[in-house]
């Protein structure tokens, strides 16, 4: 069986495309490796890869070396000063 | 059999082109291509494609639900030769069971004390001439000890099925014994299987780790350990030439015939003197 390691922010559908080919993936993978579909896999755990769904696919990805990571776990930071101050938000018209 | 993404979209645009309130405000014809009619990237595709994802995602996991229920269901269908199986590793030994029931009350007792309990932790069942064989051993395998096994008797005579002939069985490992013929690469391994890069004895390992990782009442066939043995570095071939098994302790050989299932449920090679090893040089090329 082959072993992978999930990078920084990779969610279980991140790597579902990169190692497979297709999201439709994520849930064997989360299933194979006994944890929940919406964990976190870990960095640098070692995860068992599941068959793969699009060959043409999973090797672009393998060729090109592209990681996709989505998962975003922090809050979005919010801009502040006058530039980004809206009307009706924090200015009170009256 | 579960349906893919891809059914779950054609389903939906099917539904969408059939649709002639649709049809009237995008300007196609009713019964139109989904393909022809929406590019690749169009929004149309990528909100049915979002949601036949969620669908298929959530079949798999009412799917997996199912078979982790049928799971269950079959293991706890009574007098199936599982369920005496699963009887056997639910005994705690030490504990009443709860009156007239097959089972324990376990309210009071922590995690820790009740896998202490649990003193089966292999069991299998078989069934021969119309008796029921419980194998049972605890974790290492051993066998369990003698108040442990009546302790047994006494739970499986309370919870069996009336006119059920049933016997436990504990015993010792079956003794294994072998006579295994290596041919060797000699640039690896030396006249002793003496492997130059890890100083060890490579395959009298191998053959004690293979046997030590067969489950429990599981079979033991040549085929699996030669095929081990090859795998090795430096093996190119092996034989076996003699492998015989004991069930009383030593006394008596028979010997096995391509594969066994060992009486004991499990075996073990007792002596170093009972596995011998023969290495002999492989030579492809003749002087």
């Amino acid at each position: 069986m082959q072993i992978m390691k999930a990078k920084e922010r990779q969610t279980f559908i991140d790597l579902a495309i990169q190692a497979c080919g297709s999201p439709e993936a994520a849930f064997d993978f989360a299933l194979l490796n006994g944890v929940s579909l919406t964990d976190d896999p870990g960095v640098g755990v070692e995860l068992a890869v599941p068959p793969v769904v699009n060959t043409a696919i999973a090797t672009y990805y393998a060729n090109k070396k592209l990681y996709p990571a989505t998962g975003f776990t922090g809050e979005v930071p919010v801009s502040a000063g006058i530039g980004y101050w809206a009307i009706e938000i924090d200015f009170i018209v009256s | 059999m579960a349906r893919t993404v891809a059914d779950y979209q054609k389903i939906m645009t099917d539904e969408f082109m059939n649709s002639p309130v649709m049809a009237l405000k995008y300007g196609f014809a009713v019964g139109d291509s989904f393909d022809n009619t929406f590019s690749k990237v169009a929004v149309e595709r990528i909100w049915l494609y979002i949601v036949a994802f969620g669908l298929f995602m959530s079949e798999k996991f009412n799917l997996s639900h199912k078979n982790e229920t049928d799971e269950i269901i079959k293991n706890q269908r009574p007098g199936t030769l599982i369920w005496y199986k699963n009887k056997a590793m639910e005994y705690m030994h030490g504990y009443e069971l709860v009156a007239d029931m097959d089972y324990y009350d376990t309210t009071n007792l922590t995690d820790s004390q009740i896998s202490e309990a649990k003193v089966v932790k292999n069991a299998s069942a078989v069934e021969n001439a119309n008796v029921v064989y419980v194998k049972v051993a605890t974790a290492e395998p051993a066998k369990l000890s003698d108040d442990q096994k009546a302790g047994l008797e006494a739970y499986f005579k309370e919870i069996k099925y009336a006119g059920v002939k049933l016997q436990i069985i504990n015993r010792d490992a079956d003794h294994y014994r072998a006579v295994i013929d290596i041919y060797y690469d000699p640039m690896v391994l030396n006249s002793e299987g003496i492997s130059a890069v890890t100083g060890t004895e490579t395959v009298r390992d191998a053959v004690s780790d293979f046997i030590a990782a067969l489950e429990f009442n599981g079979q033991f066939r040549h085929d699996a350990l030669r095929n081990s043995l090859n795998a090795l570095d430096g093996v190119v071939m092996s034989e076996l030439k003699v492998s015989q098994i004991s069930t009383d302790n030593g006394e008596n050989y028979d010997d096995i015939d391509a594969y066994i299932t060992p009486d004991a449920g499990y075996m073990k090679i007792y002596d170093a003197a009972d596995l011998t090893i023969n290495y002999l040089v492989y030579e492809t090329v003749s002087d």
